[in-house]
């Protein structure tokens, strides 16, 4: 199974394997609008916004970066969750 | 020269995310040996090559980053002295009874400038490393991943540097082995602090929040063993930050990587002798790149921002 990750509004997408992380993934399509730290989920500089689709956690991330309810609203370690339908995500800027 | 007070790095208690992956990773890629788990489900470990029962203490939380880096010390005398010096200092200190940590004794801690928890004990049972006191083998046979001779120190990210470095020379009785300086050539941006004859026992890093590990470390006897660090990172795809490579500060030769949980490790080599009547070493702003990564003469990304 593969996925589609778009990136922000303007038609950009990569492609991600099920069960592949979504910060994999825009790495390997050559993204460079996000931050690649400890892919651990304990530093935070990948964090991201999931703004259309589903998407699992693959392991825990760090509450100091995303609360629960900035969960809720999408907010993710992009190292720590992959898509589990086609997703929308947007980068905040550096 | 007599060695003193302060002794050496004694235990980091790290935080992570996931505990049996976290074991798993310490345990069988980093390679250090299970020593047990306590009735709050820390669990702890040590280098093969460390004598007393543990020096690695991993707790399960919310959040990485680590909790507390402890030092020890020669005497429960020396122990009492500090903790009143600290406390003349206008540094307040806590009493951790005995046995809180798995055969530990009393721990004074205190929370230093940078908003880090610093530990001072006395007495951590000696479990040997695995052979006779009388007679011993040079080495062990059937260890496992990196195996590491020892925790060798730490780095830790805060504001207040200058604070930290007057509490640990004034009143721990550490020494300034090296340092870098800002821009404006007076500031601290970085110092490197010793207790005894390494390049460095503990070193701080100025960083806009407090509290921040950058890495626990973990020495290795020889290059070629941290090339071979480098395979079983690999082998085992723990996310390699930068190396294998030489620092220009305190000359070691170094891999850093990060835990399950992105905390940062070191796995190093090298490094000279420091005594305390040498002055320290400086670097300036403009050669900051080579000091920290050798041949790379420049900074990685990640090495300023990314912390836990």
């Amino acid at each position: 199974m593969v996925f589609t990750i778009y990136v922000g509004d303007r038609g950009d997408s990569v492609r991600c394997r099920a069960g592949q992380s979504v910060l994999s993934a825009l790495e390997s399509g050559g993204r460079r609008d996000v931050v690649v730290g400890c892919r651990g989920g304990g530093c935070g500089v990948c964090k991201v916004r999931i703004i259309e689709g589903r998407w699992t956690l693959l392991k825990p991330m760090s509450r100091a970066h995303v609360s629960e309810a900035e969960e809720l609203e999408g907010w993710v370690l992009a190292c720590r969750v992959a898509p589990a339908s086609d997703i929308r995500v947007v980068v905040p800027e550096k | 020269m007599a060695m003193t007070g302060v002794l050496r790095p004694g235990h980091a208690q790290i935080r992570v995310l996931d505990m049996k992956d976290s074991v798993r990773f310490y345990r069988d890629v980093l390679g250090l040996i299970e020593q047990g788990q306590d009735t709050q489900g820390r669990v702890y470990f040590k280098a093969w090559d460390e004598r007393d029962h543990n020096s690695v203490v991993l707790r399960e939380a919310k959040t990485a980053g680590i909790d507390f880096f402890a030092f020890k010390v020669d005497s429960k005398k020396t122990l009492d002295k500090l903790d009143s010096d600290l406390r003349a200092w206008g540094c307040p200190t806590e009493r951790i009874p005995a046995g809180d940590m798995l055969e530990t004794g009393e721990r004074v801690r205190f929370r230093i400038p940078t908003g880090h928890m610093i530990e001072l004990y006395a007495d951590k049972k000696d479990v040997g490393n695995g052979q006779s006191y009388v007679n011993p083998r040079p080495w062990i046979e059937g260890l496992k991943g990196i195996s590491p001779v020892r925790m060798d120190h730490s780095l830790l990210y805060g504001g207040d540097i200058d604070g930290v470095r007057k509490l640990f020379t004034e009143v721990l009785g550490f020494s300034l082995v090296e340092r870098v300086l800002m821009e404006d050539g007076k500031t601290d941006l970085a110092i490197w602090l010793t207790a005894s004859t390494k390049a460095h026992d503990i070193a701080f890093v100025r960083h806009k929040e407090d509290d921040k590990l950058h890495h626990v470390s973990f020495l290795l006897d020889t290059w070629e063993q941290v090339l071979r660090a480098a395979d079983i990172m690999s082998m085992n795809e723990t996310p390699i930050d930068i190396g294998p490579t030489r620092h220009g500060i305190t000359r070691g030769t170094t891999i850093y990587a990060f835990d399950p949980s992105g905390n940062r490790f070191e796995t190093f080599c090298g490094g000279y002798q420091f005594y305390p009547d040498m002055q320290p070493i400086v670097w300036t702003w403009d050669q900051v790149g080579p000091g920290i990564f050798y041949h790379d003469r420049k900074l990685n990304d990640r090495f300023l921002g990314v912390v836990t």
